[in-house]
């Protein structure tokens, strides 16, 4: 802990106050669309709600939802694989970028930074026709390498500046020791840019995870329902009215995966953010 | 052995960072690469340990051509300005790190790299972090990780730049000792030349992608082959005088000719010279004498307890001289104040630099003789 004199504890109670005052209506609108999830029609505490989860569940107005069970596993699937896959290829890409004296290589630069500021959405009707070329529209895979084309610039642009801290010296330590350059990037390298590799991840694992835009364009029907699509599904409902509580408890289930996955890593992620070098000199 | 055989570096095809170089070295010898920044003495370290590629040029290790070979392949030991340790392993682990890439099993490692740790005597360290331990143990823990293998050669990358006076001192010792315990090959990269001048059986002294000289110590103080290293070696630096060879075995200098009595490798005559003397090598006298006959124009004199530093003026040159005789320092001292002048004696032992190119032309075989 920090030593503190009077005036700055003054103003960092100040500052604390002032936080508190901002974040208590978010609180406060939290609890009131969460809390819903457990009370039924006739303000009853249940479980009812969640009965999406385990099967079929009829609501008032008869209309029939279907399980949960599809939607989360696609997505799951889909947020995994893009996770995955744009930490490991960002990963390559940035080590190169930040190492390797290539042609082209300034460019690659430039064109990772000019990608990333894109409005992706502008793209998505060449998405399509790229994707119907290569055969893969309306799957989940198609929309997979969409999420990792509009991601990769980004992250490779983040973990390229991480690279870009780590010693030369201790790479070259790595290679003089007996490692090949691949070896010295798995036993040495890749643990001093793990804060980068987490938030990278982090935020991969989040922007797949909440992504409707790519769903709801690029899958036609319901072919292959995810958790954002299968939500909005139940919300375009005309009579939805009575259905608030049942919206709350997907909410719940659709947020606890993130909550989840923030939790297991916020630690290295905020050391990522405020450190960035640490520990790498 | 380790022979380079021309040697030349570029870099992006513009910049020559080395060229022509040649160097023989040893097996057991302590060789220094010493030169300003800039001089190409990382770049040839950098092509000896095999992470850099030379443009042109060969190395070989006992007759073996190694110059296109992979570092881990080259059974060198490193040690990196920056100690260059891994912050998420273990100093025992830093330490076995390169017996590791060996395949060597874990209880074995660890022990050798514990033998190793106790010889520099960081064995109760081995459990922390490099993060956790002071500038000088990181390099400790470098170095034995540098020798853990019991390299074929030791390169150290200037390690001692990064450490404080007391330190430096320290390590030194340390570096000093394994390197004759081990009677392992050491290549030392510094630009300081007291660093080099304490560890090194011979030095390379390099300015700009070139040997200037290759000598022992004494040799490059003493004999310097040219303006270069007379100017880089020695602290206070040593005074050049302008002059001109009158003929053969005479040259005058700040108005006064004098007669010549270092042998000459040539007939310079009617050439400018630079005439190159330590400050010590510099006699004064107060007045003119028989011996003393080059005025100087009196600037400063400091007191630095064993001695006086006298600073003062011959044509445009300044020039220093230490003089042991502190009993003068009042007369000096007031001779300073009025710009007075003194007149100093060449003495026995100086230089003589033909220009422009600056090639020393004292014979010193003639004069060993």
């Amino acid at each position: 802990m920090i030593d503190m004199t009077r005036s700055e504890r003054r103003k960092q109670n100040i500052a604390i106050a002032v936080m508190i005052l901002f974040v208590l209506p978010l609180v406060f609108m939290f609890i009131m669309f969460f809390g819903m999830a457990f009370f039924d029609g006739d303000g009853h505490v249940t479980l009812s709600n969640f009965q999406f989860v385990v099967g079929p569940m009829k609501l008032r107005d008869q209309t029939t939802i279907k399980p949960i069970g599809p939607a989360l596993r696609n997505s799951l699937i889909f947020t995994c694989l893009v996770t995955f896959f744009e930490v490991l290829v960002s990963m390559l890409a940035g080590y190169a970028l930040s190492r390797l004296r290539f042609p082209g290589r300034r460019n690659i630069q430039t064109g990772l930074l000019v990608l990333r500021m894109f409005p992706n959405l502008l793209l998505l009707i060449a998405v399509l026709y790229v994707l119907m070329v290569l055969h893969v529209v309306n799957t989940l895979r198609g929309v997979v390498l969409v999420a990792l084309a509009f991601r990769i610039p980004g992250s490779t642009f983040i973990i390229k500046n991480f690279f870009d801290g780590v010693s030369r010296d201790i790479e070259n330590s790595t290679l003089v020791d007996g490692c090949t350059p691949l070896s010295g990037f798995f036993q040495v390298i890749i643990h001093l840019v793990k804060p980068g590799i987490v938030s990278i991840a982090v935020f991969s694992f989040m922007s797949a995870w909440s992504n409707f835009i790519l769903f709801d364009t690029l899958l036609f029907g319901s072919k292959t329902p995810v958790m954002s699509t299968y939500i909005r599904a139940l919300t375009r409902n005309d009579q939805l009215i009575p259905t608030y509580n049942v919206v709350a408890a997907m909410g719940i289930v659709y947020m606890l995966p993130v909550i989840i996955f923030f939790l297991l890593t916020q630690k290295q992620l905020m050391e990522g953010n405020m450190g960035g070098g640490k520990g790498l000199s | 052995m380790i022979e380079i055989k021309g040697l030349r570096k570029e870099y992006d095809k513009h910049t020559v960072a080395l060229d022509r170089f040649d160097l023989t070295i040893p097996d057991g010898k302590f060789i220094a690469l010493l030169g300003p920044s800039g001089c190409g003495k990382s770049t040839t370290l950098n092509c000896i340990a095999g992470l850099l590629d030379p443009t042109e040029g060969k190395i070989l290790f006992d007759g073996k051509d190694v110059t296109h070979m992979a570092p881990k392949d080259r059974n060198i030991g490193m040690v990196f300005q920056s100690y260059a340790l891994y912050p998420h392993l273990s100093v025992l682990d830093n330490i076995a790190f390169p017996l590791k890439q060996k395949g060597i099993e874990k209880k074995v490692r660890h022990e050798r790299a514990r033998e190793v740790a106790k010889k520099l005597q960081i064995e109760h360290l081995l459990d922390r972090k490099p993060a956790q331990l002071s500038g000088g143990q990181q390099q400790r823990v470098a170095i034995c990780r540098a020798i853990v293998k019991e390299p074929h050669i030791l390169l150290l990358d200037e390690p001692m730049s990064n450490l404080d006076a007391r330190l430096k001192i320290e390590i030194r010792e340390v570096i000093k000792s394994i390197q004759q315990d081990l009677q392992v090959t050491a290549i030392l990269v510094t630009h300081d030349q007291e660093e080099a001048m304490a560890l090194a059986d011979e030095i390379a002294i390099l300015d700009e992608g070139r040997i200037q000289q290759f000598a022992t110590p004494d040799t490059l103080y003493e004999q310097p082959a040219n303006l270069f290293v007379a100017n880089f070696m020695g602290n206070p630096p040593m005074n050049f005088l302008e002059g001109r060879m009158v003929d053969r075995n005479h040259f005058t200098l700040g108005g006064v000719t004098l007669t010549c009595t270092m042998p000459l490798k040539e007939d310079a005559s009617g050439k400018q010279v630079k005439i190159g003397i330590r400050p010590h090598m510099l006699s004064l006298a107060m007045e003119k004498d028989e011996s003393h006959v080059v005025p100087m124009k009196m600037h400063i004199v400091e007191n630095l307890g064993k001695e006086l530093l006298v600073y003062g003026e011959v044509g445009d040159a300044e020039v220093r001289v230490s003089y042991p005789d502190k009993g003068l320092y009042a007369a000096l001292k007031q001779k300073a104040q009025k710009k007075e002048d003194v007149y100093l004696s060449l003495g026995c032992k100086y230089n003589v630099f033909l220009l422009p190119e600056g090639r020393n032309i004292v014979d010193f075989e003639a004069l060993d003789k």
